[in-house]
């Protein structure tokens, strides 16, 4: 059972902190193309294309961590097979791993 | 233990095949057919669709060829000297000789992923086996042009700051076959998280307001619109850039 608790925790973690990273980058991104189109309002359609491809850029190292999650998503158990696991364990009086 | 594996992962969709195989009696997961299970043949079948329909349009566009263009082909003409201009800043005197190659590649990537939002239908890319080998031939393509153009002076880039060569080595062949994954990897999971969020959507709708039909994916549809282009723009780019690294003529003293 620990097994797939840290494999559930694995898909929450690699997300989450990923999202982080990206996050803080697209946020960066964002901030410097909103300083240049402020000061040269001309400008702002390439920024706008510059801008939309680089967070796209960004955003597919968050993607990655998805495919993770997906891939790990296929190591867990169904519903009925934790279950039964479960009551196994409990029968054996053992913690099972 | 070998736990049970659940029938799927992702959440797909139904399609028009998965009914046909229901009015046939076949079970899409447990029915080989050459040695595959039949759900491998629903991107197959797919992306067969897609190049039938682009193919189709443009033998229709350009059948009656005129000087004056009118209808689809002034349409058609526009979209190509537009990918054109498009190309031309990253591949300079030699974007005719290419202009086919990633011409075909962004409408193929572009219709394929907007194919998932018509009723029915999915998308061929919300699986690995069609990414993967579109980057394995862009892959193929920029080493094989590479060397053409530029013979054995192509490998010298594998030793770039010469005096780190020993070091630098392994870098660098790591770095080229991170290419093809990254570019497969980066289309797939994008659509494959379209269609996840899509398909959620679409059935968390009669748990929330039972027969009521409400189009609570519709910003979902819009959103993957935005996305489908933005991402085949990516692929097309990020091949383009490849290859203009791999078939710049390099000068001395930078």
């Amino acid at each position: 059972m620990m097994y797939f608790g840290l494999i559930g925790l694995g898909i929450c973690l690699a997300i989450g902190l990923a999202a982080m990273g990206c996050g803080a980058g697209i946020g960066n991104a964002l901030s410097a193309a909103l300083e240049g189109t402020a000061r040269q309002p001309e400008a702002s359609g390439n920024l706008r294309t510059t801008l939309i491809i680089g967070a796209a850029l960004i955003e597919s190292l968050t993607i990655y961590a998805l495919v993770i999650g997906i891939l790990l998503l296929g190591k867990l158990p169904s519903m009925d097979v934790a279950v039964q696991l479960f009551k196994m364990m409990c029968d054996s009086g053992k913690p099972l791993l | 233990m070998s736990a049970a594996r659940s029938s799927e992962m992702v959440l797909h969709l139904p399609t028009f095949l998965d009914f046909l195989a229901g009015k046939l009696g076949l079970d899409m997961h447990h029915v080989y057919f050459l040695g595959a299970e039949l759900k491998y043949f629903v991107p197959i079948i797919m992306s067969f669709l897609v190049g039938c329909v682009l193919i189709g349009f443009s033998m229709l566009a350009t059948r009656r060829m005129e000087k004056i263009p009118r209808g689809s082909q002034a349409f058609v003409e526009v979209v190509v000297e537009g990918m054109y201009n498009f190309l031309h800043d990253m591949l300079g005197k030699h974007t005719a000789r290419y202009l086919p190659f990633f011409g075909t590649l962004f409408f193929f990537i572009l219709v394929m992923n907007l194919w998932g939002l018509i009723p029915l239908m999915e998308s061929p890319t919300h699986y690995m086996n069609t990414t993967l080998p579109m980057a394995i031939i862009v892959f193929v393509l920029y080493n094989f042009e590479g060397i053409r153009i530029k013979k054995l002076g192509y490998f010298k880039h594998y030793f770039e700051p010469l005096f780190l060569a020993p070091l630098m080595f392994p870098l660098h062949v790591i770095g080229e076959i991170v290419r093809p994954a990254s570019l497969s990897i980066r289309l797939y999971g994008n659509l494959t998280g379209e269609g996840l969020t899509l398909a959620v959507l679409i059935f968390l709708t009669p748990w929330i307001f039972g027969n009521i039909p409400v189009p609570l994916h519709l910003f979902m549809v819009l959103l993957a619109i935005l996305f489908s282009v933005i991402q085949a723009t990516i692929f097309t780019m990020l091949s383009t850039v490849y290859l203009s690294l791999a078939i710049e003529e390099h000068e001395e003293g930078h």
